[in-house]
């Protein structure tokens, strides 16, 4: 469905996996390279776009950040990546984070895939592998003798 | 969504290594401890970097650990070996070494350029200029560089600190590159004769102190290239039938030849100790150069003057000049250059301070004209007589300026600097939608 705002936007509907519906403008919308193939290939014009691997929750935090990153122009740069800061920070904890990791990536928002991937990234940097364990809840499934080859074969990263 | 579960290990493996791209090859290389799940993940990355940061860790004590700069070696080439190992049948983009290594190493570097070509990548960038520099004469295996059919994927060769000697028989393997970076690989010899043989398809191309030999002459030669940019010491600089876009030098040269370079609109000059005359250097470029859009010139004091109206850059766009100004110079003699550049949009001026001499009386100023300035860019600004006297100047004649930006200079009364900057400058504006900022 293509409404028309008053200053001549074109607004598109986007619909979370969990059936909610999102208006925005299509330049918002087009930032994600998947829906602007979408649209250009015509799937916009009956009905709203489904999304089925997004639900309502992410997709709203998505649209924030698609949102913020159309309107700023370069001059802005500073100011952006302290929003984008204070964006992943928001998101606050790591499941969240690749639930938004998963959305950028099928959306295919490759500053946003990117945005995360470092927070996310950072959140290891110069942990111990017990310390990530425990923050990801990641099971240890090697046995004792396979965890010592693997840490043999590395052992300079340890050190 | 619950907080018990393992969301991470769940992703599948394309975005894992999205995020392990991230980490440096030290913090991605201990996640293969985490589990089954991570053990090789870590190798799917498109770029291996290895510097000193991304394989000991940031942290000081890391490197203080190991006693000896040899044990510190050893452990760097084994970390860089194994990931090689890790990643065999992979595929990378770019592996890029910056780091010192002895000559017992040589043989891994030229299998870590082997690899790299068979797991098919487009950079290889080596940096070994770190002190001591036991590298100087590792010379770059150009007998390794793919031929034929494969030769197309691999495009940027960058090094620093060791040698580039192409044996005569593989001067063709460089074929393929389309941008090449050379910093501190002496080629005086013939070095440079083969590169220019040898790279046919380069398109840019960066010799920094790279101990040419005193004439660089390019005589349509290397017709691919679009960007060369050189800093040396040489006499004679001749960029003569070419295709290149933007030409970029410093140091020292004195002679610039520039003929037959229809393509030629960025020229950027940086000549600290010229011997040559800034009239002599515009006069070569708006003969040599028809097509200049950009200019930017760095000639320590012998800047001003600047040539009689006998020049003209007829394309000039942006005019960038660095001028130390003494106090007793007359900065109006910018103008000249001005008045030859008819279409001029942006002038951004560099100061800098000069020796201290008397002042000038006050004269009349021309009333010629520019149509097409839109922005003026001052930095360092210290309200000198000459300074100011530019500046009004400017504000006076530029009838379509829609930016004047003074970036005043540091200085222990910023701030009354500034106001007054910004009072006198503000009542001289011809043109009311002039914007004056004062920073």
């Amino acid at each position: 469905m293509s409404i028309t705002t008053e200053n001549n936007e074109k607004m598109i509907t986007l619909m979370s996996s969990d059936g909610e519906e999102f208006v925005v403008e299509e330049a918002v919308a087009a930032q994600s390279q998947t829906i602007k193939h979408l649209i250009e290939d015509g799937c916009s014009t009956e009905g709203s776009i489904p999304l089925p691997n997004v639900t309502g929750r992410v997709l709203s935090e998505v649209i924030q950040y698609c949102k913020k990153h159309s309107s700023s122009d370069d001059k802005e740069e500073k100011e952006l990546e302290a929003w984008d800061a204070e964006f992943v920070k928001a998101a606050d904890d790591h499941v969240a984070l690749t639930d938004l990791m998963m959305a950028a990536n099928f959306l295919d928002i490759k500053g946003l895939l990117d945005l995360v991937a470092q927070t996310l990234a950072n959140m290891i940097t110069g942990k111990s592998p017990e310390e990530v364990r425990r923050m990801w809840n990641i099971k240890n499934d090697f046995t004792p003798e396979e965890a010592e080859k693997v840490r043999k074969e590395n052992q300079w990263a340890f050190e | 969504m619950g907080g018990g579960g393992d969301h991470i290990s769940e992703l599948p493996d394309d975005i894992l290594a999205i995020i392990l791209s991230f980490l440096s090859i030290r913090d991605a290389v201990r996640t293969r401890v985490l589990s089954r799940r991570w053990r090789y993940l870590y190798t799917r990355r498109s770029l291996l970097h290895f510097d000193a940061s991304s394989v000991f860790g940031d942290g000081e004590d890391n490197v203080v650990k190991y006693s000896s700069g040899e044990e510190l070696r050893s452990i760097f080439v084994t970390a860089v070996d194994q990931a090689f190992l890790h990643c065999k049948g992979l595929k990378i983009r770019t592996l890029k070494v910056h780091y010192g290594l002895r000559n017992d190493y040589f043989c891994h570097i030229d299998r870590w350029v082997e690899s790299s070509i068979a797991m098919e990548a487009e950079t290889i960038d080596f940096n070994f200029s770190f002190l001591p520099q036991y590298c100087e004469s590792y010379n770059f295996p150009c007998h390794l560089l793919p031929i034929g059919k494969d030769s197309s994927r691999f495009k940027h060769l960058s090094l620093s600190g060791c040698m580039l000697r192409i044996p005569p028989a593989y001067t063709s393997r460089l074929n393929c590159l389309s941008t090449l970076d050379l910093s501190h690989v002496p080629l005086r010899d013939s070095g440079l004769e083969s590169i220019i043989s040898g790279c046919s398809s380069l398109t840019w191309l960066r010799l920094i102190n790279c101990s040419l030999p005193m004439t660089l002459c390019l005589n349509g030669q290397l017709l691919s290239l679009k960007v060369l940019i050189v800093e040396d010491v040489l006499r004679d600089v001749q960029m003569i039938s070419l295709n290149l876009e933007c030409f970029e030098f410093s140091g020292h040269a004195q002679n610039f030849t520039f003929d037959d370079v229809p393509y030629l609109n960025k020229v950027l000059l940086t000549l600290p100790n010229a011997s040559l005359k800034s009239s002599s250097i515009c006069s070569t470029l708006a003969m040599g150069t028809p097509g200049l859009q950009l200019l930017s010139l760095s000639l320590g004091i012998e800047m001003l003057p600047l040539p009689p109206s006998s020049t003209r850059f007829s394309c000039l766009k942006q005019l960038i000049l660095f001028i130390m100004v003494s106090t007793n110079l007359d900065l109006l003699a910018i103008t000249h250059i001005l008045n030859a550049s008819p279409v001029l949009e942006i002038l951004q001026l560099k100061l800098g301070q000069g020796s201290n001499g008397g002042q000038r009386e006050k004269r009349e100023y021309s009333s010629h004209q520019y149509l097409h300035l839109k922005e003026v860019e001052i930095k360092r600004f210290r309200d000198q007589w000459n300074e100011m006297e530019l500046a009004i100047y400017l504000l006076r004649n530029a009838c379509v300026l829609q930016r004047m930006v003074v970036e005043v200079a540091e200085n222990h009364r910023m701030e009354d600097l500034k106001e007054r900057v910004g009072n006198t400058l503000q009542k001289e504006k011809i043109n009311p939608h002039t914007e004056l900022i004062v920073i």
